[in-house]
């Protein structure tokens, strides 16, 4: 697989917009999504002939995804699939906020405890069905690692992440078989930084901020912080996948109408003048109204949300 | 030139090449500038501010370099015309493209200020002052998502125009771009007004939180952006901290939130709380360390409180029942339901069988319903039960009546048969039965050992048919004791007393000196705890009160004896004697450290001498105290031969407080004078109780006077003390003496 980008426009058909929301703004989408050719030119503000047929050409816009839980196996991994393997894939990465990767032994007392950034969901694998296969598969811990390792190459620690040190050619201390490209959700986060943090659990949005504060924000880059309550199993992993993804899918409509909206208008100039701007309303600003629907939508996954900097 | 599209395809693997290698981005930028100038479609100004803004982010560029793109090509000019489009061209720019510019303007901020510093040429320094009024000019007004850039671009000028840290004054290169470096003269950077302006500004980041912020945004993003600050530039970070403490998210919490507005209460209170922790964390002693923590616990409780309180709106009230029947009341109606249908349910198998040892009522008890058994039925009145019973008994179902009967029957005939007691029963009764009880061991798994060992003493089961029915199993009574044996487990026990209080001499002596509050008063129980104290107490009290009770049968033979330490060791054998001897031992170990011990004790003993003496109503003419006498002089005799001249504390001590002087210890008092050393400690003691224990006045100055006369060594300090207390006998003098000497 080839990490230029180009390659993954041709790859993918342009995604079906998310669906309609109940936000009276969000009704205009799909008109949006289908004819926004970008005017040819915008600079002397004629607006351009709109084709209605052709592809959205905003489909290169996606938002950037990160997904944080304690461990980097279960609930991070579990939405970091279903946003990568969504209709139309985000651009995702994913972390664990913890010291180690802990994974359920044969008690509570006993667990087994890999590093992070070093050991691959491979060898854990290996070494689990090595270790007692009846009893890994029984309680979902293989199958939870032959989906891992179906999307990423092992577990990455939040805290050793070098914000903005891009994310291209082989991952280090890996060896062979570690290309960062190779990992699902690559494409789009080759710079190594992302637009939305999404937890899974209160302790780690509290360590994702405390960090990004402690880090001193160097690089002035603004990104949204999210929690989503999830308990440790399988079975809510899977829930709390799809409330990420439509969460994510909510956040993403809205920034990229967003864009569309601008170009759609001609560049500016016409009703998008500074006081009405502010009256309409941009991405970063609807952000709450986005998570207080969605948080309508799943009660039982308390959201919580900051803005933060990279 | 080409369609957008195709050139951004072309400016995507320009990045691509300079991701992955860094050094070529001072060519790459250069190259770039032209494709994303002001004059290009909005897709290109968007990937270029987008592109601007990662470069001079990354943290693979090294600052030098970074300074030199910024400063040598057109980097500045092309943020410029980005922020300035209006008035440029005349009409608006992408707030895309100006957050991602306003971004890339924050990132060169320090890299301008610094190339300033050490060039002092102020050209790059102008275009960045321009950028900047830009920036803040649109601050208040822009869309939000190029308000909190503006947010942290503003905290960077702040930051950077703050002295802060200089780590090291001889790298400039490595040290933190602050206005500590910048020299006091220097041409284009007035240290002065460059510091105001800061000044100025954190007072407008500030604004946010002092007004009653409602948007989170805003709110979370300038706290988020100012946490840095307060870590790093300590002249104003307790500023900074005051307003965050006087910020109260929770004042906009009401009870009618619309699903925003608890979104964004919580995320406000929360990243509040998280803010103040990290400099706590970052500074466990801060100054405000204790209202930090303070305001913290109060926004967690304010919301916990905010969302409880909405939760409950949400719920009917559950204290007011529409139906007029409250839970209480109703759960008591299914109780009844249920219990009903228990009863109905035993009333079909009760058992014939009932355990061997129960009483009339367990025999005539059908129902297994706990509230119809523990019912007192003599509660009821006499006359209320023949009322009830005759249309009762008309009632009752004739054929579950005769069930009863028969089941009542059968019970009665099982009972009288007298089943033989099973080998089994007794084996559970001699071990314990304790099938039920928890045992932490048996979860553990690591007693099996024990847990087979049990099941060993178990008879088989199955085993139990009638014919091969084992009578109840009895230990046979152990033999008698002898006297020597009952006396060595006596020895014993006395060691092991003995011994714990070794171990607490030793505990206190680890631990240290360690007084123990005592509770004063007469009523003060001889254990009160487990302490050295307490043992002792209990110890003397073993030695001395043990034979009160055992002995009241045969007193008066005891008595003839008059001591009963010596009473002989017969087959009542009470190991007092040995206490006493062990006692004394423990004394004499280290006489001048336990006197205490042994003053306590002959106090005791005095004290059962004189109940004793009540008790055989002998009380008269003289007060006899037979053992505490012979353990007092015994205890002289150990000591004398050990008391040092500088020993007269214990002397006086022990002479002070024992309870009364026998005649027979002046003697050895004197003796102890033999050694001229020490005279002086015979004495003072002697004197001591001359003048503080006049019951023994007399005895004392006897024996003071014989020491004058027969003690050539003791006569000069005696003389002086015998010529105050009884003036005569010095006077006469020697003669006298010599008298008594030839009489004797």
């Amino acid at each position: 697989m080839s990490t230029d980008p180009r390659a993954r426009r041709r790859a993918h058909p342009p995604p079906p917009p998310p669906p309609p929301e109940a936000e009276p703004d969000m009704t205009t989408m799909g008109l949006d999504g289908t004819n926004d050719r970008p005017p040819s030119t915008t600079a002397n503000g004629q607006p351009a002939n709109i084709p209605t047929h052709a592809k959205p050409s905003e489909e290169s816009f996606k938002l950037k995804f990160c997904t944080v839980c304690a461990s980097n196996n279960n609930r991070s991994m579990e939405a970091h699939l279903r946003l990568t393997t969504a209709p139309s894939p985000y651009p995702t990465i994913s972390f664990g906020t913890g010291s180690l990767v802990r994974l359920p032994g044969p008690s509570i007392t006993q667990p087994n405890v890999y590093t992070f950034n070093s050991t691959s969901y491979a060898a854990m694998h290996d070494e689990l069905l090595a270790k007692d296969p009846r009893l890994y598969r029984a309680n979902g811990i293989l199958p939870m690692l032959e989906r891992n390792r179906g999307v990423k190459w092992g577990p990455e620690r939040w805290q050793d992440w070098r914000v903005g040190v891009p994310r291209v050619g082989a991952r280090p201390g890996t060896g062979e078989g570690g290309e960062w490209a190779s990992d699902k959700g690559s494409r789009g986060t080759e710079g190594g930084s992302v637009d939305v943090v999404i937890t899974c659990e209160e302790r780690c949005w509290d360590a994702v901020v405390d960090d990004l504060m402690a880090r001193g924000a160097p690089l002035n880059r603004p990104v949204h912080v999210f929690n989503v309550d999830i308990k440790d199993n399988h079975e809510e992993a899977l829930v709390g996948g799809r409330a990420i993804l439509e969460l994510a899918d909510a956040l993403n409509g809205l920034a990229s109408e967003e864009r569309e909206e601008w170009v759609r208008r001609g560049g500016g100039g016409r009703g998008f003048d500074e006081g009405e701007a502010g009256a309409r309303g941009g991405f970063d600003e609807r952000v709450p109204d986005v998570l207080a629907s969605w948080q309508e939508r799943w009660p039982a996954l308390p959201a919580l949300w900051t803005l933060a900097w990279f | 030139m080409s369609s957008p599209a195709e050139t951004i395809r072309q400016l995507n693997s320009a990045r691509d090449i300079v991701l992955r290698d860094a050094t070529i981005y001072p060519q790459v930028v250069p190259g770039v500038l032209p494709v994303i100038g002001i004059s290009t479609p909005v897709e290109q100004r968007r990937w270029g501010a987008d592109f601007l803004a990662e470069t001079f982010a990354s943290p693979v560029i090294n600052a030098e370099d970074k300074q030199k793109m910024c400063v040598g090509s057109g980097v500045l000019d092309t943020l410029g015309s980005y922020l300035d489009r209006k008035a440029q061209v005349g009409d608006e720019e992408d707030p895309a493209v100006v957050k991602s510019a306003v971004q890339c303007a924050a990132s060169v901020y320090p890299l301008v200020f610094r190339h300033t510093m050490s060039t002092s040429n102020d050209e790059a320094w102008k275009k960045m002052a321009a950028i900047k009024m830009s920036i803040l000019r649109r601050m208040d007004t822009a869309p939000f998502g190029v308000r909190i850039c503006c947010v942290k671009f503003v905290a960077m000028v702040v930051q950077v125009q703050t002295p802060g840290l200089i780590a090291d004054p001889r790298r400039q290169e490595q040290n933190e771009v602050s206005l500590a470096l910048v020299p006091r003269e220097h041409a284009v950077l007035k240290v002065g007004n460059l510091e105001a302006e800061a000044s100025g500004l954190l007072d407008r980041l500030l604004y946010v939180l002092q007004e009653d912020a409602e948007d989170a945004l805003l709110v979370t993003a300038t706290l988020n952006a100012l946490s840095f600050i307060v870590q790093r530039r300590a002249s104003i970070s307790n500023k900074i901290l005051g307003t965050v403490l006087n910020f109260n998210p929770l004042k906009l919490a009401s009870r009618t939130m619309s699903g925003r507005d608890k979104i964004s209460v919580r995320s406000m209170t929360r990243t509040t709380m998280t803010f103040l922790l990290h400099v706590l964390k970052r500074n466990p002693h801060h100054t405000l360390g204790g209202r930090i923590q303070q305001h913290v616990e109060r926004l967690r409780h304010g919301l916990i409180q905010a969302f409880s309180d909405a939760n409950q709106l949400k719920r009917p009230a559950p204290d007011d029942p529409t139906d007029g029947l409250d839970d209480a009341k109703r759960q008591r109606v299914e109780e009844a339901a249920s219990a009903g249908s228990a009863t109905s349910q035993a009333r079909i198998q009760p058992s014939t069988h009932i355990p061997h040892g129960s009483t009339v009522a367990h025999l005539f008890t059908l129902s297994e319903d706990k509230a119809a058994t523990s019912f007192d039925v003599t509660a009821i009145p006499h006359n209320l039960v023949a009322q009830l019973i005759p249309p009762l008994m008309q009632s009752v179902d004739q054929a579950s009546f005769d069930e009863a009967i028969n089941i009542v029957k059968s019970r009665y005939l099982n009972l009288s048969k007298q089943p033989p007691p099973d080998a089994a029963d007794a084996a559970r009764a001699a071990i314990g039965d304790d099938e039920d009880d928890y045992d932490p061991s048996m979860t553990m798994g690591g007693d099996a050992e024990q847990v087979l060992n049990r099941l060993d003493q178990m008879p088989p089961e199955g085993f139990e048919g009638p014919g091969i029915a084992i009578g109840p199993f009895k230990l046979p009574t152990p033999a008698p004791l002898t006297d020597q044996e009952k006396n060595e487990y006596g020895k014993d026990s006395v060691t092991h007393v003995f011994e714990t209080l070794a171990e607490m001499d030793r505990d206190a002596r680890q631990k240290g000196v360690k007084k123990l509050e005592l509770p004063k008063g007469f009523s003060r129980a001889p254990v009160p705890n487990h302490d050295r104290e307490g043992w002792l107490a209990l110890i003397t009290r073993l030695a001395t009160r043990s034979q009160f009770e055992l002995e009241d049968g045969d007193a008066p033979v005891k008595q003839e004896n008059g001591d009963r330490a010596l009473t002989k060791k017969g087959s009542n054998f009470f190991p007092s004697a040995g206490i006493r001897e062990s006692l004394l031992n423990y004394v004499m170990e280290n006489f001048r450290a336990r006197i205490n011990v042994a003053i306590s004790w002959l106090n005791e003993e005095w004290y059962c001498d004189r109940v004793l003496q009540e008790q055989k109503g002998t009380r008269g003419s003289e007060d006899t105290t037979p053992t505490y006498v012979s353990y007092t002089i015994r205890l002289m005799d150990s000591l004398i031969p050990y008391l040092d001249t500088k020993d007269n504390r214990v002397l006086i001590r022990l002479v002070s407080e024992i309870p009364s002087l026998p005649a027979e210890i002046f003697p050895r008092l004197r003796k102890i004078a033999d050694d001229p050393e020490r005279v002086n400690l015979v004495v003072q003691a002697l004197l001591y109780l001359v003048m503080f224990r006049p019951p023994a006045r007399e005895a004392a100055l006897d024996a003071l006077e014989t020491l004058w006369r027969e003690n050539e060594d003791a006569r000069k300090p005696a003389e002086k003390h015998l010529a105050k207390w009884r003036p005569g006998v010095v006077e006469k003098g020697l003669e006298d003496k010599q008298e008594i000497k030839t009489e004797a």
